[in-house]
């Protein structure tokens, strides 16, 4: 999105007190039954979970806690496991595709999760499995338009703009304050009053200390028990261990991220977007790989080969997601018409030899001034099956416009392609499904690695000319004798 | 009196030792690839003569050695200008362009007698082709029905715009490979994150030759000495900002790039401008004041100031000093927004200057082009806080080093104090990845600083 629309969108939503939409299509498609929510409180600094929170997002979550996150027990993590785990299964068993919603904090606590546990003989096999399906829905989360992962403030932020700054858009509490504002508080006093309390999966400060006196209290309570066993362990004021205030207190900061999570959630759910129709295809690509990669514990790609086919992919995933916006999506559309990859054209002539069939060139006037088209551009109609390459970009002599000539490669019959004096809009994210060809060259890539082979180098010659080059200089010289300048 | 003819005795002694060290060069590459059948990674600063050396290895490989060759590009442009080039020579040579089906050559290539008919799929390739060109995406796909080795040699030409995923495939087709580039120009658009791939051993998103030194470091890589298209003031400006690892000198003579007026000045900024330019001064920044510009790469007051310097130049009856008259297809104009090209187009469509002629355009497209004059505008005017697109070096690279005589950049004041003021995030980029918006800081500011030492910033 331009700086410009940027800009006028946050205007806009600071002086109407709400978020403002900046898509009229959801991009993700709606939740399967069952879809899980995870929320954590990681210890600051760490980035260890002291605290998750697991189960259906719809419903009550399962609460675990570690009051001492640093130790080497991971028994906190086992709920974790086990849902995970289950629900993973069962969604590919179904045929439906999982879904996870959660935030970047806690996302990036599960990818470190699955660094540190992985490939870790010192832990168990539940863990060890743990930590390859958190890999694989980090893994997942890089995909251009995958379904599975919904990080809840990411989500938000490609679908609205909010009266705040982008910076201030990371945070989720406050995000929320603008699409769900408290009834008589504005929607900046509500963002700046929870902007006050962290929403990255930390606790709040003065909780934080007040848990770190009572962990140190809780060890020392531990050593006692230890080596003294009948010295009376102190408790809290109220009667408690320190241990248990601690798993209290971790509890509650749990359950508000979680809290934020739901609301995340409702919010969205809340702007009522149509889903768009592309998203079904995005599902099944979702599920193909999550499918394919559960039964595996592969390692993220590192080989040349597998690098290289990783970012094509990348790339080629990142163009159709765009090609379905720019398709189903108006706002989208729009935005990319200011960009000049969009254009509004009339057909002002249509050239076919033979009717309904090759050759055919459409001719296309176009007024509108930034134009990202240029000779050998492919550019597709939209709403229509019909797509060809740019043969001729012209002015017409009038301002601000355009003559292109379209040599059409699709749709050329009379039915398909639009009729003389129709206005089309065109857009240049024609898609060439190559990752099949891809694939072959990578996996050949693979089996026998580039390489050049290392010879011994004759020293160059201490003149300007290499003696046994000369008569290839000379040889040259007679060609360029020959050939006109 | 005598003095100046001293100097031009050491001009010419001078340019015959540049003339000298070319051709060694030439003799270099030539010997590597064709006697030693070694692979060769050749460094090319702007305007050396890039395509010239492929076509003259080609040459020398298929009609001398009567081998077959491989030529590649990054785009179909490039390939028709090295069919151009390489078909130059006539017949017996035989030249097959790899091309997409939907695609057609250009008429006067399909009617040169050297060319074969274009064919979209390897196996379709004529036998009697003695050099096969084509895109690099194009041979990628075909790469599955190649053999190994089929070629002598595979060139690629501005092998720093592909990157090493898209190229590293190809190179099994060539006994040995000749990759030919400019290292401070344009890299290679991934359109991804590369963050994550940047401390991975294998860069796979870098331009090839950058990691072919890495994977390959036994592979000779030969610098050639001098650019033909840029003068001497020109480079002394250019190469200490974009290309310190790749010293180079200019070998067009002075007197071949002078830039004169017929018409006399007005005095005005503009002509202050271009009188300094017909001084010698080969990059002119001018100057309007300062003021924040947000619409997303547009100001219109700017764009009014290119088309109105394209159109001074043309109106003061321009020359290339001793060759020819300054015409409109002569200029070519420069903005690294789409947005901002398509308001200077209005902006000279308004005065009356064919937006036909005068190619106005991004530096992308820029690359591999040339200018007489070139016409600019700064990435950083009536900008408050810079962003790594208007950061790149590369970018800039192309724009100052499109011209044979003159390059006028325009823009807003506080160029130097936005430089200034810029808060560089030092933590903030992947383990093992260099810091590119460091680098093009620090490019932008030595040569921001080396144009106001040298008296080339003018005011309105």
């Amino acid at each position: 999105m331009s700086a410009m629309i940027d800009a006028v969108g946050r205007l806009l939503a600071w002086q109407q007190g709400s978020a403002v939409p900046i898509r009229a299509t959801s991009a993700l498609s709606e939740d399967p039954e069952g879809a899980l929510g995870i929320a954590v409180v990681r210890l600051a600094g760490e980035e260890r979970i002291q605290a998750i929170a697991v189960g259906p997002i719809t419903g009550e979550p399962t609460i675990s806690v570690s009051w001492n996150a640093l130790d080497r027990n991971t028994r906190h993590l086992d709920a974790l496991a086990r849902t995970l785990d289950r629900y993973l299964r069962y969604s590919i068993a179904s045929g439906q595709v999982p879904r996870l919603w959660t935030g970047a904090a806690a996302l990036k606590c599960l990818e470190l999760l699955a660094y540190r546990y992985r490939r870790n003989p010192n832990t168990n096999g539940r863990i060890r499995r743990l930590a390859a399906l958190c890999g694989l829905l980090a893994h997942e989360a890089c995909y251009p338009g995958q379904q599975v992962v919904v990080v809840a403030e990411d989500l938000l932020r490609a679908h609205v703009v909010t009266g705040q700054s982008a910076d201030e858009d990371q945070h989720l509490g406050t995000l929320l304050a603008w699409l769900s504002p408290s009834p008589g508080t504005s929607a900046l006093e509500e963002a700046n009053r929870r902007a006050l309390q962290p929403a990255s999966g930390l606790l709040e400060r003065l909780v934080d200390n007040r848990i770190e006196r009572l962990r140190v209290s809780a060890k020392r309570q531990l050593r006692g028990g230890a080596t003294k066993s009948r010295r009376r362990i102190r408790v809290q004021p109220a009667g408690k261990p320190s241990r248990e205030v601690i798993e209290d207190l971790l509890r509650e900061g749990v359950r508000r991220e979680w809290d934020l999570l739901v609301e995340a959630r409702r919010a969205f759910r809340g702007l009522r977007l149509p889903v768009s129709p592309g998203t079904k295809f995005l599902d099944r690509l979702s599920f193909d790989r999550m499918s394919y990669e559960l039964g595996e514990d592969r390692s993220l790609p590192s080989r040349p080969h597998a690098l290289s086919r990783y970012i094509s992919e990348l790339e080629h995933l990142l163009a159709l997601v765009e090609g379905f916006d720019v398709r189903y999506d108006r706002c989208v559309r729009e935005r990319k018409r200011a960009e000049g990859r969009v254009f509004m054209a009339e057909v002002v002539g249509v050239v076919q030899p033979r009717p309904n069939r090759k050759p055919c060139m459409l001719l296309l006037r176009t007024e509108q001034e930034i134009l990202r088209v240029r000779e050998g551009t492919r550019l597709q109609v939209l709403d229509a099956r019909v797509d060809g390459r740019v043969t001729v970009v012209r002015s017409t002599g009038q301002p601000g416009e355009a003559l292109v000539e379209l040599e059409l490669k699709r749709g050329v019959r009379e039915r398909d392609r639009p009729p003389l004096g129709a206005r089309v809009d065109l857009a240049d994210t024609v898609l060439l499904d190559t990752m099949v060809r891809q694939r072959q060259v990578y996996r050949e890539m693979r089996i026998a690695p580039p390489t050049l082979l290392e010879r011994k180098l004759t020293p160059p010659p201490s003149g300007a000319d290499a003696p046994v080059a000369a008569d290839l200089l000379d040889f040259l010289d007679d060609l360029r004798g020959m050939t006109p300048q | 009196m005598a003095d100046s003819g001293i100097q031009g005795i050491q001009a010419i002694q001078d340019t015959q030792d540049i003339q000298v060290r070319l051709r060694g060069a030439l003799a270099r590459i030539l010997d590597l690839t064709v006697n030693q059948r070694m692979s060769v990674i050749v460094d090319s600063p702007p305007g050396a003569g890039k395509t010239e050396l492929i076509v003259s290895v080609v040459w020398v490989l298929a009609l001398r050695k009567k081998l077959r060759v491989a030529v590649v590009a990054p785009r179909v442009s490039q390939v028709y200008d090295l069919c151009r080039r390489l078909g130059s020579v006539g017949p017996p040579l035989s030249i097959q362009v790899l091309l997409a089906s939907d695609r057609a050559l250009p008429t006067d290539l399909s009617s040169n007698p050297v060319m074969l008919e274009p064919v979209s799929r390897a196996r379709d390739i004529d036998p009697r082709a003695r050099v096969v060109v084509g895109t690099v995406s194009k041979f990628f796909s075909a790469l599955p029905d190649f053999s190994a080795g089929e070629f002598e040699l595979l060139c690629c030409e501005e092998a720093y715009m592909s990157a090493y995923k898209d190229l590293a495939p190809l190179l099994k087709l060539g006994r040995t490979v000749m990759l030919v580039g400019d290292p401070g120009q344009l890299a290679p658009l991934v359109r991804v994150d590369t963050g994550p791939f940047e401390s991975m051993e294998t860069k796979v998103h870098w331009a090839a030759p950058r990691q072919l030194r890495l994977s390959f470091p036994w592979v000779p890589v030969v610098s050639l000495p001098a650019s033909r298209r840029l003068c001497r003031d020109t480079v002394s400006i250019v190469q200490p900002a974009f290309y310190t690892s790749l010293p180079f000198v200019s070998a067009a003579p002075d007197a071949t790039r002078r830039i004169s007026f017929s018409a006399p000045s007005s005095g005005d900024a503009i002509d202050r401008a271009l009188d300094l330019s017909a001084e010698g001064a080969s990059i002119v920044a001018l100057l309007l004041p300062g003021r924040e510009v947000s619409s997303g790469g547009v100001d219109l007051e700017v764009a009014t100031l290119m088309a109105e310097v394209a159109t001074r130049v043309l109106a003061r009856g321009a020359e290339w000093t001793g060759r020819r008259r300054i015409e409109p297809s002569h200029i070519g104009v420069m903005d690294a927004h789409v947005a901002g090209g398509a308001s200077v187009r209005r902006a000279l469509r308004a005065l009356d200057i064919s937006t036909e002629e005068v190619l106005v355009d991004t530096p992308e497209r820029f690359q591999g082009l040339e200018r007489l004059l070139t016409v600019v505008k700064h990435p950083m005017s009536g900008k408050r806080a810079l962003s790594a697109f208007d950061l790149a070096a590369d970018r800039w690279c192309v724009m100052l080093t499109r011209h044979l005589l003159c390059c006028l950049i325009i823009g807003r004041e506080g160029i130097r104090e936005t430089l200034e003021a810029h808060s560089h995030d030092c933590g903030e980029r992947p383990l093992g990845a260099e810091d590119a918006l460091w680098q093009g800081w620090f490019t932008h500011s030595t040569l921001w600083a080396e144009l106001e030492r040298l008296g080339r910033v003018v005011r309105m």
